[in-house]
């Protein structure tokens, strides 16, 4: 799984961070990815409103299971050396985290499939979207848990790096040189 | 479970609609109170179409999943869109959206008495939809596999 691009849209859909680890074939300026990550804001708001009429009739309880992702160990994290101290900020132990976790993400987009590239997304419960390109397309349900794993981690740095920053302003654009090579690393180590 | 079948035409009008609504034996079709929901699907495809072409040149859109559903979605040549709403169970539905184009050939392009384009004249405010029974039967022969 190679991973193309991460970006970190805000709650009003501004584009915060971008960060492209491939290069995408197409030309892309910096307005191209702002316009990208609002129509992905605006996108994930219709995708709710368009929910079948089947499932607003049939019961809800069913649909509680699949916000609940599954946690996958050992991505991001190198497991050769235990005895080494990790690197996971203020993080403690093996790993970011090891239980399953909810992706607040209930009715909108989650993830998109083209011929070229699919796209992750992942909400927290405050409304930041974590997207993920990646360049394979993948269809099955255990590379979207791996994906929604990854996003979470990343997550996790975003606190880590980003939010306790004095210095960085809410929904603001993220320049931290430490959120970026931790990113890196996470990224690399996959 | 197949929730809903939607086909846009090269004029962005929705041309034909059927939304099973309890189960696969219950459903509604060419609904006018569905129209609105018809334009928000268009849009909603559309940009991501335009995305995705704009991330790699020539790409195509596949399908789109959220956290109850997930769109199927076909573009043919002549820019007729096939989409498909289905549970999370189908993964893969390109199968059925070529066999629903290759109906939509069939019983509408080689129908001799439908029009070439369902909007007859420009000034027309809504487009002709697809009303032919024996279509609307081998779609749910097809969908309700």
């Amino acid at each position: 799984m190679a991973i193309q691009s991460v970006m970190i849209i805000n709650k009003s859909g501004g584009l915060v961070y971008n960060h492209n680890f491939i290069e995408p074939k197409g030309t892309m300026n910096s307005n191209d990815y702002l316009i990208l990550a609002g129509t992905l804001h605006s996108v994930f708001a219709i995708a709710s409103q368009l929910t079948p009429k089947a499932v607003q009739i049939s019961n809800k309880s069913s649909q509680k299971t699949e916000t609940q992702v599954p946690y996958i160990p050992g991505i991001g994290v190198s497991t050769e050396n235990k005895m080494a101290p990790l690197q996971l900020g203020s993080f403690m132990g093996p790993d970011y985290f090891q239980e399953p976790f909810t992706n607040w993400n209930k009715s909108g987009l989650r993830h998109m499939i083209t011929d070229e590239f699919s796209m992750f997304l992942f909400q927290s419960l405050t409304g930041i979207k974590f997207v993920l390109i990646s360049t394979n397309n993948f269809r099955n349900n255990t590379s979207v848990s791996i994906a929604e794993n990854i996003l979470r981690k990343i997550y996790c740095i975003y606190s880590d790096y980003v939010m306790k920053d004095p210095f960085y302003s809410l929904d603001m654009p993220i320049r931290s040189e430490l959120f970026d090579s931790n990113l890196k690393n996470l990224i690399e180590s996959l | 479970m197949i929730y809903s079948l939607w086909i846009f035409d090269r004029h962005c009008n929705c041309i034909f609609d059927k939304e099973y609504t309890v189960n696969q034996s219950t459903s509604i079709v060419n609904s006018k109170e569905q129209q609105s929901r018809g334009k928000l699907i268009y849009g909603m495809v559309h940009s991501l179409k335009a995305m995705s072409t704009k991330i790699a040149p020539g790409n195509t859109l596949r399908t789109l999943t959220t956290g109850k559903y997930r769109i199927h979605a076909l573009f043919t040549a002549s820019n007729l869109w096939i989409v498909i709403f289905s549970d999370l169970t189908h993964h893969e539905l390109h199968e059925r959206l070529d066999k629903i184009y290759e109906l939509y050939l069939k019983y509408v392009v080689h129908n001799m008495l439908k029009p070439i384009d369902l909007r007859e004249s420009e000034n027309a405010k809504e487009s002709d939809k697809i009303t032919s029974p024996s279509f609307i039967k081998a779609v749910d022969q097809v969908l309700c596999l």
